[in-house]
């Protein structure tokens, strides 16, 4: 699993470090090492640090890049926390938030002057296992530099993302990934561990620059947020609605297969010596979320598929195995209390083209950003009392017409193939 | 209560009886009477040495404490000369002596006396609605190993039933333990306080009601979940498990305390009532309040049963999601409700 490189998540050193020419990561570092800060969370009251993370110079008005999972706690409770940089040499300041892509996990801050020195943001794709240096202060440590190599954008992902065999650690979060000319690549983000890490494209970097943006304390970032977050949601579901369903097989069940290729999916078959049923097994998920704070992404979509067939338990038996598995409970995506409501809850039975299914359809809202919701579904379609699918879909962060929308389309594809 | 009755009447042939006069009873704490001995002749000596025509085991009792006579058509009772003396009713002066009345009350030393006339109108008799209770039929040892062995039936269906294993009788015996012994715990508990209440243990009676209750509860839960199922109410069930557990407690506490107290009915069905009330209370409580709570799943109960159970017609994909509409209001109330 992708993990977040904020400091005090999980420590991923690694061993393994890529050749470089002699001399060259030292002068990389030393010529571009005073255009990364550390970025400080810091809670108004006590002044003590509540997160950290890396940033770099964009700008000849001081503007700072990182990654928005970064300052999340500065968007969400700009009351409770003030945003501070500090340069290796121990200067440092205060940082004003500008802008925000929350889909691609950027910030954009400000530190007031003009610095003399900045990164220079470029769009070019470098080739693929070109040498790229990264930096950021992993773990508080102090400035680090770390070696590794470009190896294209992940093409499974919803979020484009550039895939950089290199250890980045947390902390460094936010920091610069840039070539041996100091032209910045990629915004550290991610690492899954064993020098796999992941970065944002600078492309998105330079949209999120030269965008025009609403300056000033007024600015309603929540707001900008759920924009952001709605626009999202809208550009994918429509793409996944615009085509007929790819389906596939489970015995005489046609079902959601893979609908798109930024989807996982994987599947087994289960079946116990001691047990009279055989359960087939189908999921998909994105594999890849938004993050808006530790205890909620968002921007996920999820489905499984369960055949079970009965043999020789009949129908009392089976269908009293099923109810015990048939529970809304296993639908979990993570939540923060601060974000969203309750669940509610409707169920009946639907009859869609001769198929029979129980239904039990949930939903719940964002509290701050009005017009987003969490929707999960939950069907057992029957086919008589030896074999029952359960089909489970989970979407989170989606407008009220997709949370509907969706799933009925997700429903009206499960189709019974003699 | 077995009363030893002292007087001379028992002495003398039957045919010099004189006309009972009335009677004298001795209370106890409670105002239960004790002894009642009819007065015939007299003179009647009353005190704690047994050459009284009234013994009284009392020993604030003098040896010789009163004597009754006949003044005229009047009762009379005077003091003699105890140590600890006489008093009427409630009152706190000591008498020398009393005339009696129907109802009048003495007391001497820490004992309560009370005359009655023979003409004193008794209350009209309770109707013995215990006599007709179908709680008797638990006497019968036919019906009681018939509960038995619907109780063991039922467990042992229920266990088959939810197993995914092929059948082993080994294990099906080994999962009726638990419940048992549990069945019997819950009835020894119940003997134990008959044994205590009315000297008599029943607990083979108690065993039967423990049962009767169980199969009772586990079988309407049963049908409930199939009604639920069958007319898509699955979000009443919850409601109607608890009610319907809360009659059951009731009457199965109702029974227990029939065989365990000697209370009239009405202040055992009260006590059973109040019990379970307090128990559905605490239920609905519990469950309002897990409600109120953030929780990161749904909450919410489902039924699944085979499709023959399906009672009420099915929606299209179509009206399923229209009726879903009033679910994007109840977000709103969720989530605004909050701070």
């Amino acid at each position: 699993m992708i993990q977040w490189l904020l400091a005090g998540g999980g420590l991923l050193f690694a061993a393994f470090v890529v050749a470089a020419p002699a001399g060259e990561t030292e002068r990389v570092f030393a010529n571009y090492e005073n255009n990364v800060v550390q970025i400080r969370i810091l809670d108004q009251e006590s002044g003590s640090k509540s997160s950290i993370g890396s940033g770099f110079l964009a700008g000849s008005q001081g503007q700072v890049i990182t990654n928005f999972h970064v300052v999340a706690e500065l968007v969400h409770h700009p009351d409770q926390y003030r945003a501070e940089f500090l340069f290796e040499n121990g200067e440092s300041g205060a940082l004003s938030l500008l802008d925000i892509d929350v889909v691609h996990d950027l910030a954009l801050l400000k530190m007031a002057g003009s610095p003399a020195h900045y990164l220079t943001v470029s769009a070019r794709q470098p080739a693929k296992g070109e040498r790229l240096f990264s930096l950021g202060n992993p773990h508080d440590l102090g400035l680090t530099i770390v070696e590794g190599t470009y190896n294209g954008h992940l093409e499974k992902s919803l979020y484009e993302k550039i895939h950089f065999t290199g250890s980045i650690n947390p902390g460094m979060s936010g920091g610069p990934t840039i070539d041996r000319d100091g032209a910045v690549v990629g915004v550290n983000v991610a690492t899954a561990g064993n020098q796999l890490s992941f970065l944002v494209p600078a492309s998105y970097v330079i949209r999120l620059l030269t965008q025009p943006h609403a300056e000033g304390e007024a600015a309603d970032f929540e707001d900008l947020i759920r924009d952001q977050l709605l626009a999202n949601q809208q550009q994918y579901l429509e793409k996944l609605l615009a085509q007929p369903f790819a389906t596939l097989t489970m015995d005489h069940f046609k079902v959601p297969g893979r609908l798109a290729n930024f989807l996982n999916c994987w599947g087994d078959t289960q079946k116990r010596e001691d047990t009279l049923y055989e359960r087939v097994f189908q999921s998909c998920s994105s594999s890849d979320d938004i993050f808006l704070s530790d205890e909620q992404s968002s921007g996920i979509i999820r489905y499984s598929h369960e055949l079970y067939t009965s043999e020789g338990l009949g129908a009392l038996r089976f269908f009293g195995f099923l109810e015990r598995n048939f529970q809304v409970e296993r639908l979990r995506l993570r939540s923060d209390e601060d974000m969203v409501g309750n669940y509610v809850c409707d169920a009946d039975f639907v009859e869609n083209k001769g198929l029979r299914s129980k239904v039990v359809f949930c939903l719940r809202a964002y509290k701050n950003f009005t017009g987003l919701y969490d929707a999960t579904l939950m069907a057992a379609v029957f086919h008589g009392d030896g074999q029952l699918l359960q089909t489970n879909l989970a979407l989170a962060g989606v407008s009220y017409e997709n949370a509907v929308r969706f799933p009925r389309a997700y429903l009206e594809a499960i189709q019974w193939n003699p | 209560m077995e009363s030893v009755i002292y007087g001379r009447e028992s002495d003398e042939p039957a045919g010099e009886r004189a006309e009972i006069a009335g009677f004298l009873e001795v209370l106890d704490r409670a105002g239960h009477i004790a002894q009642r001995v009819p007065l015939r002749n007299f003179p009647v000596r009353i005190g704690r040495a047994y050459d009284n025509d009234v013994i009284l085991d009392d020993p604030y009792v003098s040896p010789a404490h009163l004597r009754m006579n006949r003044v005229g058509d009047r009762l009379v009772v005077e003091d003699l000369d105890s140590v600890n003396g006489l008093y009427r009713d409630r009152e706190r002066r000591r008498v020398p002596r009393v005339e009696l009345a129907s109802g009048t009350e003495l007391r001497v030393g820490h004992t309560r006396l009370r005359f009655r006339e023979r003409s004193f109108t008794v209350t009209p008799p309770l109707v013995d609605l215990s006599a007709r209770s179908p709680l008797l039929l638990l006497e019968k040892p036919l019906i009681l190993a018939l509960i038995y062995l619907l109780t063991l039936g039922w467990l042992a269906l229920s266990n088959f039933l939810d197993s995914v294993e092929p059948l082993d009788p080994k294990r099906l015996v080994a999962e009726l333990v638990p419940p048992v012994l549990g069945i019997l715990v819950w009835s020894g508990i119940w003997a134990f306080a008959s044994r205590l209440l009315t000297h008599r243990l029943n607990f083979l009676i108690h065993c039967g009601i423990a049962c009767l209750g169980g199969l009772a509860l586990s079988l309407t839960s049963v049908c409930l979940s199939y009604l639920a199922f069958a007319f898509n109410i699955d979000s009443l069930e919850e409601l109607a498990q608890i009610l319907v557990s809360t009659l059951l407690t009731g009457t199965v506490l109702y029974a227990h305390l029939r065989f365990c107290s000697p209370a009239p009915p009405r202040r055992l069905t009260a006590t059973a009532s109040i019990l379970a009330v307090l128990a559905c209370g605490l239920m609905l409580l519990e469950t309002q309040v897990d409600r109120s709570d953030f929780s990161a799943t749904p909450d919410y109960p489902t039924t699944l049963k085979p499709p023959a159970f399906q009672w009420t017609p099915s929606k299209s994909v179509g009206e399923f999601f229209t009726q879903a509409e009033a679910l994007r209001d109840q977000t709103e109330a969720m989530s605004e409700s909050e701070p």
